[in-house]
């Protein structure tokens, strides 16, 4: 009945809130009778009417239910924007760090790779006045080193003067010329781990913002920031009358704290409820804090930009992302274009729309004239200038198998929750110049041994290295493939493939840990050997030459790796010695015990390859390999370390003897191809090559850098290559062109050095020949005379 | 506690006055050309030792140095986990200075690791071959840890 005479008399009326609601008893003879009333009265009278029901016991019921609901919603809102306010804002990614470069007089390095190193650092050539500077004359650099808070304590910004001398630091000094013992660089930023939405910023703190950046934004932005309370009704009036004007939204209405709030706790939809939910964020926002935390909260928030698929947030990383470069190292116009971009990162997007750019970061420039903050000269100045956009980042997720290695390390300590929301920083023995030595060895022999036409197979040939530091066991750098850019299948981590000789180092070391027994010149005979499996078979190994070669010294044997010797010798010291000492220089994963073990049918990792190795070339010393080093909170707060770890595992003299007849392997045996190039000596390892050919090993270290190579087929099928042919020449590209240090052997005690015959293995003198000059074990030299059958050719 | 103080006091003496002599003089190469550097200047006179004039891995004295004695006033603060950062640096900084592994010993003895004291005390021995001065003070060290029991 009600709505049957409304709707006569009003049309639309039945739409009006309360004209659905069913009132009581005496409501509704009320209503009946002002509504039919109202009918036929004056438009006075029908006001009164209107005015009598609005104020009703049951409208103001609700009312009262209305701002109750109303009252909720604001108290919602209030401990929404403060338990986030308060709190943690952000999730932040944990950033991973490379190894700081120290440089010091004496250091291996050149004039070209330090400058290289700043270019990556975001240094810039001019005259080294300010931080992030250098400047080169011919062999010298003088720089101004940024400082940089690492564990051990903050290492200020300082100006220096490095001279080099046949690629070293030959003097390092202040500029008024006095010793400079130590520079240390800060460290380049690798990559990072992100929370799944990918944003990612660099926080910074709005005192150590440029003034002029903020005020930049505010001018453009909101410059009635300070003055209105979250909202400005005469923004958002400005801003419609220039829409009703266009017919087109060209302007926004929004203050920097209503920004603040859309991003921060809100979606991008234009509803008139969020547009209402913004306003009274804003307001409250407003209520609860001052200006600076909410303009360093919107500092912070704010998209500036897109790097893949992570987005550029905040002013703190956009500087990095735009200039590579901090806030407080930007000049006018840099300041200038970062703001200029908040308005729209894609259209204003420097590196695509460059004029577009320039145009809005002019605009910019105009804005702060016109509110008097820069003068007209150094604003013509600013609008003169290019954009000199920093190189483009290619530091994130280019290493993907170094990053491998950092997360698989993390994970033992931390959640994963934690790596991808509390900004920790994680600093890395990560060397970039020996990774991309790496990674071009691998590229370049690959791309040689691919076009070779005595490839057998018309697959892509695959490698993977693992580079670490000999003395400490810190990783230095990893290519888990050809492509290093692919983060898919790490073999350097996970390839389990038959290592081949480079097992042999391991046998020989059983038998010289009884030098009562085995000197590196006790005669072998390389004949061959038939061996009981423990299930019953025989195994009967051949040599890759399928000759004999009779009885051979021991360092002979493993120098030239025969088979039939070594496994004549791992039956003689026995299997289960053998992998005794496998596990006590570093071998973790059970080994299957037979006796193909002696020659290398076990399947290892490049790393557990590494690890093996890594003992041997400290000097028996087992240290495990890390690639982290510490680990800091956000603020720089040390939280975790990673110390150096040793623990001894072979006698210094066994291991001594082994190292020797490593070095032997280069001078005379598998490896001698790399001596021609890198130096007689200089080096010490093992070639490896599974049977059939299908992996080709190279395991071996200079003084600076260990290395092992692997190359070979995913799918195991067999190769042209052997440890030498395959593996060896990328394992030297990457020594020549990264390694500043020869290997330099120190004697322990009890060690004594002999001439040998190594034909015979009897003492003889050095003008003989055949005659080589090896270290035994106090007491367990040959004792016979001297036998000298001829003398060397260059003698005779 | 008295015998961790008294231990440090020694051991660290060792290490800053005796152990800069550590010659690291690689087999089968003459020992490189000595020079006579005045290391400390006490009430008596000048203490005066040598040191080899290039090291082995042709590292800066001057930097492992500074880096020890700023461990070594690590260790006086009991700052231990600061102190094994920086004789780690001195390590790679030098790595065959047998100084930074018996730094490494003491810290990781203040830090109750005594098996890896033992490892690095080993370690230093190693490579303090032919320094017998500081043979002899890691020796001392070691008869005090019964590291070699």
């Amino acid at each position: 009945m009600v709505k049957k005479v409304s709707e006569k008399t009003s049309g639309k009326r039945s739409a009006q809130p309360g004209a659905k609601k069913k009132p009581s008893e005496s409501g509704k003879k009320a209503s009946q009778k002002n509504i039919s009333e109202n009918a036929g009265r004056s438009p006075l009278k029908v006001l009164v009417g209107l005015l009598k029901w609005l104020i009703h016991p049951l409208a103001l019921k609700v009312y009262l239910l209305l701002v109750v609901i109303f009252v909720s919603y604001v108290i919602y809102l209030d401990a929404t924007i403060r338990s986030s306010f308060d709190g943690k804002k952000w999730q932040l990614p944990a950033r991973v760090y490379a190894r700081p470069l120290e440089l010091f007089n004496g250091l291996g390095l050149s004039a070209d790779e330090l400058v290289s190193e700043l270019v990556d650092l975001g240094y810039r050539p001019s005259s080294a006045t300010q931080p992030g500077t250098y400047y080169r004359s011919g062999k010298t650099i003088t720089l101004y080193s940024r400082g940089y808070k690492f564990w051990d304590g903050d290492e200020r910004a300082q100006q220096a003067q490095i001279t080099f001398k046949n690629g070293r630091i030959a003097q390092l000094q202040t500029l008024t010329h006095q010793p400079l013992p130590l520079l240390r660089l800060e460290p380049m930023e690798i990559g990072a781990i992100y929370p799944r939405h990918r944003e990612d910023r660099i926080l910074v703190k709005i005192e150590d913002v440029p003034p002029l950046l903020t005020a930049a934004l505010l001018a453009v932005e909101d410059h009635r920031f300070y003055q209105h309370h979250g909202v400005s009704p005469a923004a958002i009036a400005r801003a419609a009358l220039a829409n009703a004007r266009s017919g087109a939204v060209v302007q926004g209405g929004s203050t920097i704290t209503q920004q603040l709030v859309k991003n921060f706790y809100l979606d991008r939809r234009r509803t008139l409820q969020r547009k209402f939910t913004e306003a009274l964020m804003s307001l409250l926002l407003e209520i609860h804090y001052e200006k600076e935390p909410i303009l360093e909260a919107y500092l912070n928030e704010v998209y500036l930009g897109q790097a893949g698929a992570r987005g550029i947030h905040g002013f703190g990383l956009a500087s990095q992302h735009y200039f590579n470069r901090s806030l407080h190292e930007l000049s006018i116009e840099k300041l200038a274009l970062l703001v200029a971009v908040v308005r729209g990162p894609t259209y204003y997007d420097p590196w695509r729309h460059a004029s577009r750019a320039i145009d809005r970061r002019n605009r910019v420039l105009d804005a702060l004239v016109l509110h008097g903050l820069l003068a007209e000269e150094d604003a013509r100045w600013a609008r003169g200038q290019p954009l000199n956009l920093g190189k483009k980042s290619q530091s994130h997720f280019v290493f993907p198998a170094y990053m491998d290695m950092v997360k698989r390390q993390l994970a033992e300590v931390y959640q994963q929750q934690d790596l991808v929301s509390n900004g920790l920083k994680i600093y890395t023995s990560f060397d970039p110049r020996v990774q991309r030595s790496a990674e071009r060895a691998v590229q370049e022999r690959l791309a040689k041994m691919d076009s070779s036409a005595t490839a057998l197979s018309d697959k892509q040939l695959q490698a993977a290295v693992l580079v670490t530091h000999p003395a400490t066991g810190e990783v230095m750098a990893i290519v888990g493939g050809r492509n290093s850019r692919y983060a898919g299948f790490n073999r350097a981590l996970d390839a389990r493939r038959s290592i081949g000789s480079v097992i042999k180092p391991f046998v020989y070391l059983t038998a010289l840990e009884k030098p009562e027994q085995y000197t590196l010149a006790t005669l072998i005979d390389d004949a061959p050997i038939p061996i009981k499996n423990r299930n019953g078979g025989v195994w009967s190994p051949r040599n890759f030459d399928r000759k004999d070669h009779g009885e051979v010294p021991l360092v002979t044997a493993m120098a030239k790796s025969y088979n039939q010797a070594t496994a004549r010798l791992g039956d003689s010291v026995g299997l289960d010695s053998v992998i005794e000492t496998l596990k006590e220089m570093g071998q973790q994963r059970e080994l299957l015990a037979v006796p193909s073990l002696f020659i290398g049918t076990t399947q290892l990792a490049p790393v557990e390859v590494a690890s093996l190795y890594q003992t041997i070339a400290t000097n028996g010393f087992r240290t495990p390999l890390k690639a982290i080093r510490s680990v800091l909170d956000k603020d720089g707060q040390p939280l975790e370390r990673f110390p150096y770890q040793t623990q001894q595992a072979s006698s210094l003299q066994s291991n001594y003897l082994i190292q020797q007849a490593l070095v032997h392997v280069g001078k005379y045996g598998s490896a001698v191809a790399a001596s021609g190039r890198l130096g007689e000596g200089t080096f010490a390892g093992k070639t490896g090559t599974s049977g059939g050919q299908r992996d080709s090993w190279f395991a071996g270290y200079t003084g600076d850098l260990l290395a092992v190579v692997w190359v070979g087929y995913d799918d195991n099928t067999q190769m042209r290559y052997t440890g030498s042919s395959g593996a060896l020449p990328i394992w030297s590209d990457l020594i020549a062109r990264s390694s500043k240090q020869s290997l330099q052997l120190l004697a322990p005690a009890n060690i004594v050095d002999v001439w040998i015959n190594v034909r015979t293995g009897q003492r003889t003198r050095s003008a003989c020949s055949n005659a080589y000059r090896l270290p035994f074990i106090e007491g367990s030299e040959p004792k016979g005379s001297i036998v000298c059958d001829a003398l060397k050719e260059s003698l005779r | 506690m008295k015998r961790l103080q008294s231990l440090q006091i020694v051991a660290w003496g060792c290490l800053l006055f005796l152990g800069a002599c550590s010659s690291i003089v690689p087999h089968e190469r003459p020992v490189p050309d000595m020079e006579i550097i005045e290391a400390d200047r006490s009430e008596e006179g000048a203490v005066r030792m040598t040191i080899p004039s290039r090291r082995l891995e042709g590292a800066s004295d001057s930097a492992v140095d500074q880096l020890l004695a700023e461990a070594s006033a690590a260790i006086a603060a009991e700052h231990y986990e600061r102190a094994n950062a920086l004789i780690e640096r001195a390590v790679r900084v030098a790595p065959h200075d047998a100084r930074a592994y018996f730094g490494l010993s003491q810290v990781n003895y203040h830090q109750n690791r005594v098996a890896l004291s033992q490892s690095f005390l080993q370690k230093a021995r190693s490579l303090a071959v032919n320094d017998k001065q500081l043979l002899m003070a890691i020796d001392k060290f070691a008869e005090r840890l019964g590291a070699y029991n």
